[in-house]
């Protein structure tokens, strides 16, 4: 490996070196999360200084595992900032509870684990082989598997843990049997080595069928119907940073492989392919904006709506070469930015003893938390696409890259999918804009103190005021209504970095 | 250039926000501060009007300053045509005159209303409404194009409402609000259609490269399309028939706000958007032909109405209507100096005229002109003040009205409109005998009160001159409406060798000139109208009620302002109503139970989607294999006979 190599790569070693140092440090923190806290924030702020060196090489083809091009730099460091908001918002959601056994550790190793994980999201992101594409794939599965159960006292974490353990571990078995296929048929582990095979001519039985059984592994990732039916239970039951995690950093590389994979080829647009693409795509978003409509829970509601969301992407997936790329990428930051804003704003709310799941105890929020009502009514409205959002230059953009051929049908899919997303958007905003019940909140308030009561400490001090995620609500949305107002830079230096895309 | 006038904008913007989120409740404070960015914006603006002035004589659009950033950029994708939206700032003679009348009488208002809005709950609400108005106004002189012109366009409309609801506890005062808000909608809405069509077509919302774009495009049916579209804005925004009805309603609001906002500047904005986009009018004949007659049948239909009014404030307001109407004339008829010289005049003089009317009101309580009288004794400076502005509208030599007057009836005139020419010398006969009718009844005649019932006088003997905070802007305004129709005189010209027409001017420049026999017929004219006035209310030789006796019908149909309130009111009740009872029919039953039924269906289909939602672990790994099993098939469907192909 030369130099050029390492600095090409300098992103995703400082990341896997950090992690062990991270590692190390909770082992000797003792109770303490705050070391690994800031050791893990060091690192994702080195790892995305480091994005810098690497451009300095791009583009650089490493062996046959990794391409370092703008796209991919522009992928990773969306993921590092995006673990990092991450790492901002679970600090004092993580920290222990009164009332919990925390079984002596410190709880840093989950800043190890969500180290790990967007290490692999960022190699995942970069894979121009099959062999990087499952090594990313299973360093953040493996990684999920330990934070959707990380709070071991709670069996419903568990169960979800589990359950994304088994269904992982089937859609990886499909994805491998895949690529053995396609290896069987190519003779080469290069994914362009694939895409070119089902290009040209009459494809092989082999190859056809290694591609539909990869389809499993990929859709798994990306929650899009049919692979869809663990989101509800595993984003509930995770800690809400890490359902965070999920719906932004594992679907987004997984979108990024797939941009890479099928829009250079063209083979988005090729055969039966963009079928099943229109196909899942259409399924997903009616699934989810369906699903959602009589969802009480809001973090079921995020759910449901991710999925919808991957149904809008795809979309643009199939648009082909020059106009995937790019779209894409900007979707991806909308999206990521509203659903950061609206995880934040969950995970700052239930900090201290209740998690703050069920809609009716939004009811009232504007009155109790004026900022972070604001926030979290900011980042539904992006996430339904209003106008001066984000999200709305984001689906218009979409919109606009799904024009021609059989893809304005779906555009118009998107804007009736639109339509009915907004009914449950807004009737999370509408309920914390409406005045709480006297009575309710006052049995809520009793509830809470008494639940403070039996475990004999007082409510942590950190349950009102302002903290990190409350902060990470307010980049959030300076990000959504800036992307909203003033999007022409970030759609240029998107351009400019897809161009060969 | 630009960085002031980016600043004249931002000013009153930084005080909008500071009164309405840090001194809310400091109200003194908050006027100060509205005060002093009305006050920067003025200096300002007149640093740029220098700026243009210094520049060689005669070099138009070249002596200014443009300067404009990308806001939205969408390139283009595939066949998507991509959007380029600028905002800019554009610095010309135009923008600089316009930015210095409404930033002066801006300024003048604002001082005024410190005194007149003295002791009201609302104090800090209204300066900030007051600074919003301000940056709005100055943000659509500044703006370089038309998306950025209708932004702020929709903004001064929006202040205009809350401004004219300011007391929205008052019914009245809502409705008139609501009624102003939904009138300027209509016409709003033909404008937002006209914008977005000039872009479908010319590709650029830019003043700038549209003007050349239409030179390109003369004689075609979509610019003319898009002219016509376009004009019904201002036609809404300055009132115009039949947009009119709701600026007279407008006079519920503030009496300072009349004379800033409905007076000298926001309903201006019609005018100076015809002037700023005087190319794309100018191809097409026949809006230029529309608007010289709607301007003119305007400013007689509505002289006439003030004739018969009796709440000073309304006679104000058709009279501010009438000159909208002159100016509109004088666009129609291809001269774009006049109507902006008329403009600037008269937003000097009506401002006058309003706010010396504040001033009475304020001192009397009372808005009816027969229930005052010989104010003039107890109101001197508010009485000599609004002389002078009634003199200048009448267009008495040497005055600002006659200038600017003259410039309007000569450039009609000349391009052979000699029926607008008439039309506009009678509309000065009415304006000069509405004016002085007004004095001679609330300032002349004996002891307020007194005049027309012999009502007990001694229960207003409190009457008083207003403080200098109303009575210093009235001196200052009043020795604008003496010299400021100057700058358009051929003595300036010969003085300096330019003057307003060969300053502002689309085209070419055109230098002043007194047509002495216009000057003299519409002198003589205007003086007759006085010495009517004089004859019927000020010595009583003829009887006003045998007047009114004699032309019946006539009269009432002046009271009743032609009845077009009742009209409208009629249209809505009955046609509008009955449309609306089909189509609530229509929506109940045939709509509603549509997306009833839509709505119904998705959330049952939500319900039986969430079936599949068992949390069963099994049963979510076969739905994964089915799925494979059909991806398989179907991506294989080529080798397998391929229905697909």
């Amino acid at each position: 490996m030369s130099s050029a190599d390492f600095l090409a790569l300098s992103p995703l070693v400082l990341a896997a070196g950090g992690s062990i140092i991270v590692l190390l440090v909770s082992a000797f923190a003792g109770k303490r999360p705050a070391p690994s806290f800031a050791a893990a924030l060091v690192v994702l702020a080195l790892a995305l200084a480091a994005i810098g060196l690497a451009w300095s090489e791009a583009p650089r083809a490493v062996g046959s595992l990794v391409k370092i091009d703008g796209f991919t730099l522009f992928a990773q460091a969306l993921i590092f900032a995006t673990a990092f908001l991450v790492a901002l918002a679970s600090y004092r959601y993580m920290a222990p509870r009164s009332g919990e056994e925390s079984g002596g550790d410190s709880g840093g190793e989950y800043y190890f684990l969500l180290l790990l994980a967007s290490l692999g999201a960022s190699i995942l992101a970069a894979a121009t082989s099959f062999v990087t594409l499952f090594l990313g794939l299973e360093l953040l599965s493996v990684s999920l598997f330990s934070l959707i159960a990380f709070r071991r006292e709670k069996t419903i974490g568990a169960q979800a843990g589990f359950m994304y353990l088994i269904l992982a571990g089937a859609s990886s078995a499909f994805l491998l049997f895949g690529m053995a296929l396609a290896f069987m048929a190519t003779g080469s582990l290069k994914t362009a080595d694939l895409a070119a095979a089902l290009v040209s001519g009459t494809p092989d039985i082999l190859v056809l069928a290694s591609l539909g059984l990869m389809t499993v592994g990929i859709g798994f990732k990306l929650a899009a119907v049919p692979f869809h039916l663990w989101t509800p239970e595993v984003y509930d039951a995770a800690p809400t940073p890490v359902t965070a995690f999920i719906a932004t950093v594992s679907k987004g590389a997984m979108a990024v492989f797939l941009v890479r994979f099928f829009a250079p080829s063209g083979l988005a647009s090729a055969g039966a392919y963009p079928w099943i693409f229109a196909a899942v795509a259409a399924l997903s978003m009616f699934a989810g904006n369906l699903l959602a409509l009589r969802e009480r829970r809001i973090k079921r509601i995020l759910a449901y709506s991710s999925i919808a969301h991957i149904g809008y992407i795809l979309i643009a997936i199939i648009a082909g070469p020059g106009r995937a790329a790019p779209t894409v990428a900007f979707y991806l930051v909308a999206y990521f930015a509203a659903s950061l804003g609206a995880f934040a704003a969950i995970s700052a709310l239930s900090q201290g003893d209740a998690e703050h799941d069920g809609l009716d105890s939004y009811r009232g929020l504007a009155s109790r938390r004026p900022g972070l009502a604001a926030g979290l009514a900011l980042a539904m409205l992006s996430l339904a696409g209003l106008p001066l959002t984000a999200g709305f230059m984001g689906k218009f953009l979409i919109f606009a890259a799904g024009e021609g051929a059989f893809l304005w049908v779906l555009a118009v899919l998107l804007a009736v999918n639109s339509t009915i997303s907004i009914y449950y958007y807004l009737r999370v905003v509408s309920i914390m804009y409406s005045p709480a019940p006297e009575a309710e909140t006052a049995a809520g308030e009793a509830f809470g103190e008494a639940a403070g009561a039996t475990s004999g400490t007082p409510r942590p001090r950190s349950a009102r005021a302002f903290g990190p995620a409350a902060a990470v609500v307010i980049v959030a949305a300076v990000v959504v209504i800036a992307l909203g107002i003033f999007p022409g830079p970030l759609i240029d230096l998107i351009r400019s970095l897809t161009s060969g895309y | 250039m630009v960085e002031s006038a980016i600043g004249l904008v931002l000013a009153p913007l930084a005080s909008f926000i500071l009164i309405s989120f840090v001194t809310r409740r400091a109200a003194i404070l908050s006027a100060v501060i509205s005060i002093a960015a009305a006050g920067i914006s003025f200096a300002l603006s007149l640093s740029l009007l220098v700026g243009v002035l210094s520049a060689p004589a005669g070099a138009g659009l070249a002596a200014g300053a443009h300067a404009s950033i990308q806001w939205l950029s969408i390139p283009s994708i595939g066949r998507f045509r991509g959007l380029e939206i600028a905002m800019g700032v554009l610095v010309d003679p135009l923008s600089a005159t316009m930015s210095v009348i409404v930033s002066l009488v801006a300024f003048l208002v604002t001082i005024y209303s410190l005194g007149y809005m003295k002791g009201d709950p609302g104090f800090s609400r209204y300066f900030s409404y007051l600074s919003l108005f301000a940056f709005s106004m100055l943000g659509l002189v500044i703006a370089d194009n038309y998306f950025q012109t209708f932004v702020f366009w929709e903004l001064v409309g929006l202040c205009s409402y809350l401004l004219i609801g300011f007391w929205y506890a008052k019914p009245s005062a809502s409705d008139a609000a609501r009624k102003a808000f939904v009138t300027n909608r209509w016409a709003d809405f033909a404008f937002m259609v006209g914008v977005i069509l000039l872009f479908i077509f010319f590709g650029t919302f830019d003043f700038g490269q549209l003007s050349s774009a239409i030179a390109g495009a003369r004689g075609s049916a979509m610019l003319a399309l898009v002219a016509a579209l376009v004009f019904v804005g201002p036609l809404g925004k300055s009132a115009q028939f039949p947009f009119h009805v709701w600026l007279p309603d407008a006079m519920e609001g503030p009496t300072p706000v009349s004379a800033l906002i409905h007076a000298a500047t926001m309903v201006a904005a019609g005018v100076y958007l015809i002037a700023r986009g005087f190319a794309l009018f100018q191809s097409v004949p026949g809006v230029m032909e529309t608007m010289a007659y709607l301007g003119g049948f305007t400013a007689l239909f509505a002289a006439s109405i003030a004739l018969v009014q009796k709440d000073i404030k309304r006679i104000l307001a058709y009279s501010t209507l009438s000159q909208l109407g002159y100016m509109f004339m004088a666009l129609g008829v291809g001269s774009m100096s006049a109507g902006m010289f008329h403009l600037t005049t008269h937003a000097f003089f009506k401002a006058l005229l309003f706010l010396g009317a504040g001033s009475v009101i304020h001192a009397t309580e009372e808005q009816d002109i027969f229930k005052m009288g010989g104010l003039g004794k107890k109101m001197k400076i508010t009485a000599w003040t609004f002389v002078i502005g009634a003199l200048a509208l009448s267009g008495i030599f040497p005055l600002a009205g006659f200038w600017s007057k003259d410039e309007i009836l000569f450039a009609s005139l000349s391009s052979g409109h000699i029926g607008l020419y008439v039309l506009g010398i009678a509309v000065a006969f009415m304006t000069a005998f509405y004016m002085f009718r007004l004095i001679f009844t609330a300032f002349g005649g004996t002891a307020f009160g007194g005049t027309a019932s012999g009502g007990e006088p001694t229960e207003h003997a409190h009457v008083h001159e207003s403080g200098p905070a109303m009575t210093i802007p009235l001196i200052v305004l009043a020795v604008l409406s003496v010299f400021a129709g100057l700058i358009g005189s051929p003595w300036f010209q010969s003085a300096f060798g330019f003057s307003f027409g060969s300053f502002i001017f689309f085209g070419r420049p055109e230098a002043s000139h007194l047509d002495m026999t216009t000057a003299s017929i519409s002198t003589v004219v205007a003086l007759s109208g006085i010495f009517l006035a004089w004859l019927v209310y000020g010595k009583k030789l003829l009887k006003a009620e045998r007047i009114a006796a004699a032309l019946g019908p006539l009269y009432r149909l002046l009271d009743h302002k032609f009845y077009i309130d009742e009209i409208y009111a009629w249209v809505f009740a009955k046609i509008m109503l009955g449309l609306g009872i089909v189509f609530d029919w229509i929506d109940h039953y045939i709509v509603d139970g549509l997306f009833d039924g839509l709505g119904g269906a998705t959330r049952a289909l939500g319900r039986k989607l969430r079936l599949t939602q068992s949390g069963r672990l099994q049963g979510y790994a076969l739905v994964i294999f089915a799925a494979v099993a059909i991806a398989v098939v179907f991506i294989s469907t080529d080798l397998l006979g391929g229905f697909l192909k």
